[in-house]
Order: structure tokens, then sequence, then C-alpha cells
């Protein structure tokens, strides 16, 4: 049995399969799937964006937490002399003792 | 589905964009028909073919935002149901050697009738053959299965079968040799095993 021969067996084979009556079965969705399919499909959609938050989230954490490690850091030496800055400053005039003495 | 000319896709697809669930519910309804006969043309063994239809229809929805209709919406959902149809293929074993005790008697007939060319055929046969052709199929990888299939048994071309599936033209050419040379091998050893 050569190739010829087998091919023509398979040509023989399919259309003989072709001329099978065709499928009878109702082809309609059966009662409740498109409900089901349209639900599924948007509870699926709604799923991703929140797992996409429940993602981004813990990163987002951690990023602002170094952020503020970073400025505190940053800014430290300017924090010390602010605050020594206002304890080495000599109290002024007082404005209301100055106000009624004037008076 | 086709022919159904009062059904308006453009604006369902622009209310199921919009998350209208009813409009959802309309557009499965109207494309279940098409996709279910390609499910049953398709559908691997020990796969039910309500879930396969679901996971059609909820990869449909999940790239909706991607039609872009450069292609008719029917051809774009056919494309995705081939396409789940052959990941379901591939991931099913392979049925083990086909062996002529396999056959049921009708089938046996059949393929003893086409060998020895007799013409003399009816409906039993015609459904003996094709339960026979499957048989066969089965025994292919799943996109040489798909694409001898789609040419021979659908007689689609092979243009056609391109946009069904994403494969080229010359893939879908060398798919279709690979699946007859394995064709030719399965009849040589049906007919070997018969003699024996």
């Amino acid at each position: 049995m050569n190739s010829h021969d087998t091919r023509q067996i398979w040509t023989r084979l399919a259309a003989l399969a072709r001329r099978a009556p065709a499928d009878s079965r109702d082809d309609s969705a059966p009662l409740g799937f498109a409900t089901r399919v349209a639900a599924l499909a948007f509870e699926e959609s709604e799923r991703r964006v929140a797992s996409l938050f429940e993602m981004l989230a813990p990163r987002a954490l951690w990023i602002a937490a170094v952020l503020v490690v970073a400025s505190v850091l940053v800014n430290y030496s300017s924090f010390g002399l602010s605050a020594g800055a206002e304890d080495a400053a000599p109290t002024v005039d007082d404005p209301v003792a100055m106000l009624f003495g004037q008076s | 589905m086709a022919d159904d000319q009062s059904f308006d896709l453009a604006g369902c697809l622009e209310r199921v964009r919009k998350r209208d669930q009813a409009a959802a519910r309309e557009l499965v309804e109207h494309l279940h028909p098409m996709v279910i006969r390609i499910v049953r043309s398709h559908l691997p063994r020990r796969v039910s073919e309500e879930d396969l239809t679901q996971e059609i229809f909820l990869k449909m929805f999940t790239r909706i935002e991607q039609y872009q209709g450069a292609v008719p919406f029917s051809h774009w959902v056919s494309r995705i149901a081939v396409t789940t149809c052959i990941d379901h293929l591939r991931a099913q074993k392979r049925r083990p050697e086909f062996r002529w005790a396999d056959l049921s008697e009708n089938e046996a007939d059949m393929l003893d009738a086409v060998m020895t060319n007799e013409n003399a055929v009816d409906t039993a046969d015609a459904l003996a053959a094709r339960e026979l052709v499957y048989k066969l199929l089965d025994q292919l990888r799943p996109d040489d299965r798909m694409v001898i299939q789609l040419l021979d048994l659908e007689q689609k071309t092979i243009a056609e079968i391109s946009a069904l599936t994403g494969w080229t033209g010359s893939l879908v050419k060398v798919r279709a040799f690979r699946a007859r040379r394995r064709l030719h091998k399965l009849f040589q050893e049906l007919k070997r095993k018969e003699g024996s």
C-alpha cells in the first residue's frame, strides 16, 4: 500500500464522513447559561481590578515608608539646627509690656 | 446566528463595554450556536462541551476591549473558539496505539469497504465512517488534527484555516502534509494488523 493508495482511502473516508447527517442537537444556549457566563465575566473583570490593587498596595506602602525615612535623613541636620536656633534665640522685648508702657 | 439580521451587534458590543450585563447575556445567546458548533467539531475527550463553551465566552469578554473591528466579530470569536479547542487538545494525552480490535463491527466493515474501494454507502455507513474518521484523527498531533479536520471534513481553504488559527499558509500546509503522512502510517499498520 503506497501513499497514493492511503491518500485515496482517506479521501473516500472523509467524503463518506461528510455525508453523515448533520448534528441535530439543539445549538441554542441552555437555560441560564448566558446569565451565568455574563455574571462570571463581569465578576472576573472586577476581581482583576481588585487583585491589581491588592498587588500594588503593599509595594506602595513600602515605597512610602522608604520615602519618609529618606526625607527624615536628608533633612535631619536642618531639623537639629532650627531646634537649636530656637533655643538660642534671645528673649525679645515683651510686646504687651511695651504697649502698656507706652500708653 | 449569522442569519439573525435584526441583532444590533455594534450596539450590543457598545453596551457590553459599558458593563451592561443584559447586553452580555444577549451577546452570549446570539453567538452560542456558532461557538457550540465549533466546540462539538473539535471537542477533546473527557471535556464537557458546556465547560469549554463557557471558557470561550469568558475569554471573549476578557479580550473584548482588544477587538478593533478589523474582522467581523463572529470571525474574531471563531478564532478564540478554535484556539481554545487546540489548547485543550494539546493538553489531553494522545490515545494509545490504534488497533483493529478497537473498531466496532460497523467501523471495521466500513474500513474494509473503503480499503477495497466498495462504493455502496448508506446513512449508517456514513455515521460509521464519521466515527472511524474521528478515531483516526485522535491519533494525530492536535495541531495536525485541527488542520486536516478543517481541510478535509469542513472543506475550508488554506486562507480560511490561517484566519481561524492564526497560522501562516505555509505552516498549515506543513501540518496537513505531516497529518497525511501519519494517516498513511496508520492505514499501513491497520492493513498489516488486519492481515495478521
